[in-house]
């Protein structure tokens, strides 16, 4: 009788697989980043890209007019929503990733692991944990700070949120865990990376002075990027179109990118939307059905280069045009706007190598992209901007000179070197560089947000300054039954 | 049965023997039928003097040296004769009594009325009664069909057709693991013949049931060949499987009756309450249909042919824009309204007035054949069924074939041991579902040309000319034409199903008292599909040419498995000591099943040749493609039950009763030993307050009997998941570093180690009555049923719990009335009618089901299930100064035109704070009507079916979320276009968000009430059958759903989903009017 009732499952249970300990669970993080299951809806998904892009004065929602045209009013035009699928799921994806790295950590904590490998797993969680809650405070601000793995629902609904210095504290701490213990590269002792694109010192430290940056600490945030770039892990790549392509992943000026892959044929499938979102939207008939076409630049985008700044090119894909190989293309012409495709532009440091879709057989879009978050320019910009600020001009002067020098291809007239004045010229010129070096790569919007620039830039498309932060999802408040508060600019 | 064991105690001397039968009348629940004209009743005095004595002692002490003799019926009849009678009859009747279908009835008790003269029938309905005179007028009586009384007129020969009893305490019900008498229940049980589903067509028998039983819900499911939506008293639980009732075929316990044939149905019993259902234990929670198929009628050889045809007709067409011009107004319209500054799109080449649905539906064919075959003798009961079902749906190609056989034999070994088996099969050709279809067609423009282009396009390496249909205007290039890939894909497909169910049983008496049962069910499943992919092409007006659609060809092949096993370990004991009678049960059953699968696809690659275009290459292995490229995959999982129970059926004197149940359950899905058993149990008490001495005066109520059950049912429900205490894990977050692949796994929720299943606690008490000669009769009943410990997953962003949660109560009112009337002795009718209530609210819930962005549907502490929650719409915005004199907007860019939503909390602002519930998808109450008159050999019927206060709503045109440009439903053209031109229709716009909100915009009332059925048949007399061999001949007409008023935009009023989210109109979902006619033959 015992034996007829006791039936397990004809499949593996976690608890017939060895995951490798802490590293599998650890291992679970950057697989959830990209998932769009997990956690990726919030990294490289639509929402993603309405939450970090198209509030920006250079990109718009894209896609067909019709397509999602609550999106342009709810991201373009600031009418945020409390109940609308982008910020839901945003929402609720970086919980997940929160749980996820709050399970590791709980492990770690009750198996009392201490070892070396061990520490490095756990700085792995911290960076992850500290990644999550610094976009969840730059896009809504005071939100609940959960550091312990939910098990039910009560200990959440009955949570009340955290103010935005809290939120910073745990960012801190992480983060200053994780640079100390994760190791500076993940070499072979014959210099290959073992693991391309795992985290790095280099990657905690860049990111934590990106919230350093938000919160006008230029000194410490300077002392973290120095480090960086004498670590002597990083360098530009000599062409900027390649920081983007194939054969650009994990290059030399790659700090932390989310990972993605597809094998021959399309198998394995571990893909991401973030460039399958972006591709141009054609139909089958024109042969240029790559993507679902959202996040398109403007004009005012293109406009805002300096006079033939080869990056323009290699930033953006335009309708009618040929994809121009010379800047990165592939030798192929985008049909016309408005006939046949529905934007003039497009986003080409997304833009589909069609050898890499006929390899993974992805031929409407490119699910072995990696969603690149940071690299070695952002660097070199930051440390620019807090020089700068620190009052250390010249030191800025060298820094914005390597950004300008590797874009201008070694065409004399082009992109002049810029020579440090004063702070306030030296800081409008640095403002520029960041938009026209990172266009379409998420940073734009938040950076007029700190630099307290938004309300003249996109007031005119809708901007007030509540605006800095989007209210929280409706159903989080009503399923906390009053203990959860609204963000009280959005009634 | 229990003659011999009526106790009686009598002492009377010289007494005559009709006293000395009304006594016993009075001590027992047997009547007596004789001639009064017998000289030995007569004129006989007799002595007499027992103590607790059997009926059979008392008789033959009464009869002894008599020439009286006697015979017991079915329905507690004595029957007394004269043994030579060797009076000369007055005149002598010869008759033949018809039962269901036409058949012969034996054993059913002819009886003059006024007098105790009477006799029964012989094995083939055949009697014959001496009566003192051609005029009188004989009642006709049967257990389980409806007395009836026939006048002679003057003939001495008559045919009488008995109908099925509508005087439901006198009916034999399965009650599950037994079968027991209406009377003795204090229970609702509901039973319905099976003649109210073998003419009807649908495949699915419950389908027929719609409107039919008090308590029970039926709704349609889109597509043909699906089990429709069924809930017994209301939605008891969140979990899919747990509002589903427990289908118990023969006795062998199911979860659907796909195997049936519709024809092969003897009859089907609904049980509703705690005390009918406790015997199911972890099954019982939701109700039972328990069906019993055709077996062999005692001692004859009949052959019938059931055959009919029909079509089906789409009607209540949803109305969308049909007019090529109107589309393009309005999509200027929209653009003008959005400030699309880019010019507009180009209709020179797209003028067409296509209506879209009408492309894409047909009228399908309804045709169903049916041979029975009925043998019998003494000893061996044969039965054999065979079927065939042709259905095609009403979206083009839709077409289901359905091959069913039902065997059964039973064989009796001595006089108290029988051995039989059953057997059914079922082999089902699945149509490819058109459900998308009809839903795509919804959105195509009219301004798409529904015809092709021929055009010359190598697809399988050769040129040739393909006749290509219509690409979509790049406005609307999120959809496909339906009719591209239906036309393409539609014979591209292979579905067949094999069931196989069947049991062996025997069964033997013993000890007087006792019997015992023993029976094995199987139950095999085979599913077989595969899939091919092949080229195809559009032809893009625009470009003037065609291009390939599906670049790719592929396979995909997937074989499924179900297999279940139950066996049953039954002991049964009668006894009947005087006043006391019980039946009680005592057994084990155990049910085993188990689901494999494995499924795998191959793809053609580039620049490797194409699957040819063969039903030859439709497999994995086809040698086109690399095997080893191919996916596959497997699922497969088991689960085990173990159960003991225990049921008393008790009566005191035929007018107290109590059942009583237990039942034990130990699953294998609860792994924790600790958790695993469950008990559920139910006691149930009845009053036959009619057998009371005071009630013999009210002469108005020959029937009344209250009753009342409690117990504890328990649900199954695992809500999809195969292992509740083991989570499954995804390998979603498997981690890539360049090219290297790392395993990681999550656990998919978290189980909760005392999970246990969910209990209904359920309280019924009702009322049954007959009343003006039993010609009312009818029942109420109040229930009321809490779930408790529901079983949910906790989803509240990171986590994710499988637990207990929740409880949901769910009450009511079931009435139902049935009046037999007769206007003549040819003219006798039939009005029945029920209705049944629906209180439901949600008392305990861990989390909330907020409601989504398209739909309303939300699930709360304190609220019905699956209620509406949303804006009330006020109207619209005239003008900027009616947008800057009302409440502020949050969130929304919004202008003239747009929903005026209600300020519901009047702080000046709209909010989310301002939604509350718009309406509710289930009703107050449903209900249903018949009416059937018998006119000689012409009988009408006609049922009506509806349902009261229940909303619906309306997606389509609301809140459907376009991802490009949507053919416009027809009630657009009346939409705001400027101050004053509407008040109701917001003006068009994707942008504006505000309007898709979930408000009463889209909310319609779901009344409606429908002509479901109207059926005409007729008897061909037998005088003109009998020299063709033919016993009997009926022809028939049937209309199905003719008419349905209906207050909504939809195609129907009726939406099924999952218990948590239903009653939405996405734009689908038809109930087609279905015309057959058909003949049923008995040789």
């Amino acid at each position: 009788c015992k034996k007829f009732l006791d039936k397990k499952p004809l499949e593996a249970t976690l608890d017939d697989i060895k995951q490798g300990g802490l590293e599998g669970l650890v291992f679970g993080l950057y697989g959830g980043l990209r998932n769009p299951d997990v956690g990726g809806a919030a990294w490289g998904h639509i929402p993603w890209l309405a939450i970090h892009s198209f509030r920006d004065d250079d990109y718009i929602k894209g896609s067909s007019e019709s397509d999602g045209a609550d999106w342009a009013v709810i991201y373009d035009q600031f009418q945020y929503s409390k109940d609308h699928w982008s910020t839901n799921t945003y929402y609720e994806r970086k919980y997940v990733m929160v749980n996820l790295a709050n399970t590791v950590l709980y492990t770690a904590d009750s198996l009392k692991l201490d070892d070396p490998a061990s520490r490095v797993n756990i700085a792995e969680a911290r960076f992850v944990r500290a990644l999550t809650y610094f976009d969840l405070v730059r896009t809504y601000g005071e939100v609940r700070k959960v550091t312990v793995p939910i098990r039910n629902a009560d200990q959440v609904n009955r949570m009340p949120k955290s103010t935005v210095q809290d939120i910073y504290t745990l960012i801190d701490e992480d983060l200053t865990y994780a640079e100390q213990h994760l190791p500076i590269n993940w070499n072979s002792a014959t210099g290959t990376s073992l693991y391309p694109g795992r985290l790095t010192m280099g990657a905690a430290k860049s990111l934590h002075a990106k919230t350093l940056l938000y919160r006008q600490r230029w000194g410490d945030a300077l002392t973290l990027l120095e480090q960086v770039i004498t670590s002597g892990q990083y360098s530009l790549e000599s062409n900027y179109s390649r920081v983007f392509q194939t054969a650009g992943e994990n290059g030399p000026e790659s700090i932390f990118e989310i990972q993605a892959y597809k094998g021959d044929g399309g198998r394995p499938d571990f893909y991401g939307f973030f460039a399958t979102a972006q591709g141009v939207r054609g139909s089958d008939a024109s042969g240029w059905n790559m993507g679902w076409g959202w996040n398109t630049p403007t004009v005012n985008l293109v406009n805002a280069y300096e006079a033939n700044d080869p990056r323009l090119k290699r930033t953006i894909l335009f309708s009618g045009q040929s994809d121009d190989p010379q800047y990165g293309g592939y030798g192929r012409t985008l049909p016309a706007y408005p006939a046949v495709l529905p934007r003039p532009y497009w986003n080409k440091k997304v833009y589909a190598d069609p050898a890499e879709q006929a390899r993974t057989n992805d031929p409407n879009g490119n699910g072995a992209y990696n969603q690149r978050i940071i690299r070695y320019a952002d660097v070199l910009l930051m440390a620019a901007e807090a020089a700068n600020e620190a009052d250390n001009g010249p030191r800025a002067e060298t820094l914005l000179e390597m950004i300008r020098a590797r874009a201008r291809e070694g065409q004399a007239g082009v992109l002049p070197k810029v020579v440090f004045v004063n702070k306030a010229q030296m800081r409008t010129a640095i403002k520029h560089e960041r938009r026209i070096e990172l266009a379409g790569e998420g940073e734009r919007f938040f950076d007029l947000v700190r630099w307290g620039d938004a309300v003249s830039v996109l007031g005119a498309a809708g901007y007030q300054n509540r605006n800095r932060y989007m209210p929280l999802p409706q159903q989080i408040i009503d399923q906390s039954q009053g203990a959860l508060l609204q963000n009280p600019e959005y009634p | 049965n229990g003659f011999g064991q009526s106790k009686i105690t009598l002492k009377a001397k010289r007494a005559e023997m009709t006293t000395v039968l009304q006594n016993i009348e009075k001590q027992t629940q047997y009547r007596f039928l004789y001639n009064s004209q017998l000289q030995e009743l007569r004129l006989r005095k007799v002595n007499i003097d027992v103590n607790q004595a059997s009926l059979k002692d008392v008789l033959s002490i009464m009869f002894f040296r008599t020439n009286l003799q006697y015979q017991v019926m079915g329905n507690n009849l004595i029957v007394i004769k004269e043994m030579g009678d060797v009076r000369p009859p007055d005149v002598i009747v010869k008759g033949k009594v018809l039962g269901e279908g036409a058949l012969p009835l034996s054993g059913a008790s002819v009886q003059v009325k006024g007098t105790t003269l009477g006799t029964t029938t012989d094995g083939n309905g055949n009697f014959s009664l001496s009566v003192p005179n051609n005029n009188v007028t004989l009642i006709v009586s049967s257990v389980g069909y409806a007395e009836q009384e026939v006048a002679l007129g003057g003939k001495n020969e008559v045919t009488v057709t008995l109908v099925s009893s509508t005087k439901e305490m006198d009916q034999v019900v399965v009650i599950g693991y037994g079968t027991a008498q209406k009377r003795d229940l204090t229970g609702s049980i509901v039973k319905v013949g099976g003649e109210e589903v073998a003419d009807k067509p649908n495949v699915n028998p419950i389908a027929s049931l719609q409107g039919k039983v008090a308590g029970l819900s039926v709704t349609p499911s889109a597509g043909i060949g699906k089990a429709p939506d069924i809930r017994i008293r209301g939605t008891n639980s969140i979990g899919d499987e747990a509002v589903r009732p427990v289908y118990i075929v023969d006795g062998i316990l199911n979860d659907n009756i796909d195997f049936i044939n519709p024809n092969d149905i003897e009859s089907m019993e609904i049980l509703k309450d705690p005390s009918s259902l406790a015997i199911f234990g972890v099954r019982g929670a939701a109700g039972a249909i328990a069906i019993t198929t055709k077996k062999a009628k005692a001692g004859q050889v009949i052959v019938n042919l059931n055959s009919s045809i029909g079509v089906k007709r789409l009607v209540d067409k949803i109305d969308v824009l049909t007019n090529g011009e109107d589309f393009k107004m309005l999509y200027q319209e929209e653009n003008n309204n959005i400030g699309v500054t880019t010019p507009g799109f180009d209709f020179t080449n797209w003028t067409s007035n296509t209506d879209w649905i009408k492309a894409v539906t047909q009228n399908g064919v309804f045709n169903n054949n049916n041979l029975s075959i009925n043998a019998s003798n003494e000893k061996n009961r044969f039965y054999m069924g065979l079927g065939y079902i042709n259905e095609e749906g009403i979206v083009i190609h839709e077409k289901l074939k359905k091959y069913l056989i039902n065997l059964s034999n039973e064989y009796k070994l001595t006089k108290d041991i029988k051995i039989g088996f059953t057997f059914n099969t079922a082999y089902t050709q699945a149509p490819n579902d058109g459900t998308n279809t009809l839903e795509n067609a919804r959105r195509i423009a009219p301004n798409v040309s529904a015809g092709t282009t021929p055009y010359t396009m190598n697809l399988y390496g050769t040129e040739q000319v393909y006749n290509l249909y219509s690409a979509l205007p790049s406005i609307q290039n999120t959809l496909q034409n339906p009719l591209v890939t239906r036309e393409n894909t539609w014979d591209k497909f292979i579905g067949r199903e094999q069931r196989f169910v069947g049991s062996i049983y025997g069964e033997v008496n013993f000890l007087k008292d006792f019997n015992f049962r023993m029976a094995l069910y199987g139950d095999q499943s085979y599913l077989e599909s595969r899939t091919y992919n092949p080229l195809y092409g559009a032809y893009d007006p625009d470009a003037g040419a065609g291009f390939l659609v599906n670049r790719y060809t592929s396979v995909s092949q997937s074989e499924q498995r179900w297999t279940k096993y139950q066996s049953d370990f039954l002991l049964n004991y009668k006894k009947r000591l005087g006043d006391h009678n019980l039946q009680a049960t005592a057994g084990w059953t155990t049910y085993s099943r188990a689901y494999r699968s494995t499924s795998g696809r191959v793809e053609q690659k580039d620049g490797q040749p194409a699957i040819p275009d063969d039903k030859r290459f439709w497999y994995l292995n086809n040698k086109f493609t690399d095997i080893a490229n191919a996916t596959g995959n497997s699922a497969q999982t088991e689960a085990n039950t173990l159960s003991f129970l225990l049921r008393g059926i008790y009566n005191f004197a035929n007018k107290y009763y109590l059942n009583a149940t237990f039942r034990r359950d130990g699953s294998s899905l609860i792994y924790n030993p600790d958790q695993r058993w469950q008990n559920f149990w139910a006691v149930g008490a009845g009053w036959e307050i009619s057998k009371e001495g005071f009630m013999q005066d009210i002469s108005v109520i020959n029937y009344l009997k209250l009753k009342g059950s409690i117990g504890v049912l328990g649900s199954q429900n695992t809500y999809g998941v195969s292992y509740p205490y083991f989570p499954t894990f995804s390998s979603g977050n498997t981690a890539v570093f360049g090219s290297s692949v790392y395993p990681a796994y999550v656990n998919d929720y978290e189980p909760d180690p005392n999970l246990r299943w969910e209990t209904v606690h359920g309280r019924e008490i009702g009322l049954e009555f007959g009343l003006l000669n039993n010609r009312v009769t009818g029942e109420i009943n109040y229930y009321n049923k809490l779930t408790k410990d529901m079983l949910s997953f906790l989803q509240n962003g990171p986590s994710r719990t499988l637990g207990n949660f929740g409880s949901i109560s769910n009450q009511g009112i079931e009435l139902s009335l049935n009046y037999n009337g007769t206007l003549s002795k040819d003219l006798t009718y039939t009005v029945s009618g029920n209705l049944t209530s629906f209180k439901n609210k949600v008392k305990k819930f861990g989390t909330f089901l907020p409601a989504g962005e398209s739909t309303p549907n939300q699930t709360q502490v304190g609220y019905p299930i699956g209620y509406f929650y949303g804006y009330i719409v006020d109207g619209l915005y005239q003008s900027y100064a009616d947008k800057i004199g009302s409440p502020i907007v949050v969130g929304y860019e919004y202008g003239p035109g747009d929903l005026k939503y209600r300020d519901i909390n009047g702080d000046g602002y709209i909010n989310t704070d301002d939604r509350t519930i718009i309406g509710n998808p289930t009703p107050d109450f449903i209900y249903g009507m018949s009416l059937s008159v018998k006119y000689k050999a012409l009988d009408f019927g006609v049922d009506l079916q509806g349902s009261y206060g229940g909303e619906v709503y309306r997606v389509w045109g609301s809140s459907e979320l376009p991802y490009s440009r949507y053919n416009y439903p027809s009630f657009k053209l009346d939409r705001w276009h400027g101050e004053g031109t509407s008040n109701w229709v917001p003006r068009l716009g994707d942008k504006f968000a505000i309007n898709r909100l979930p408000s009463t915009f889209g909310i319609e009332d779901g009344s409606y009430l429908r002509i479901r059925n109207i059926q005409i048949g007729y008897n061909i007399p037998t005088n003109v059958l009998t020299k063709a061999r033919i016993k009997s001949f009926r022809v028939f007409a049937n209309v199905q759903n003719l008419k349905t008023f209906k207050r909504n935009s939809g195609y129907a009023p009726e939406f099924g989903g999952s218990p948590t989210s239903f009653g939405v109109d996405w734009g689908n979902g038809p109930i087609p009017v279905i015309y057959t006619g058909g003949i049923n033959i008995n040789f």
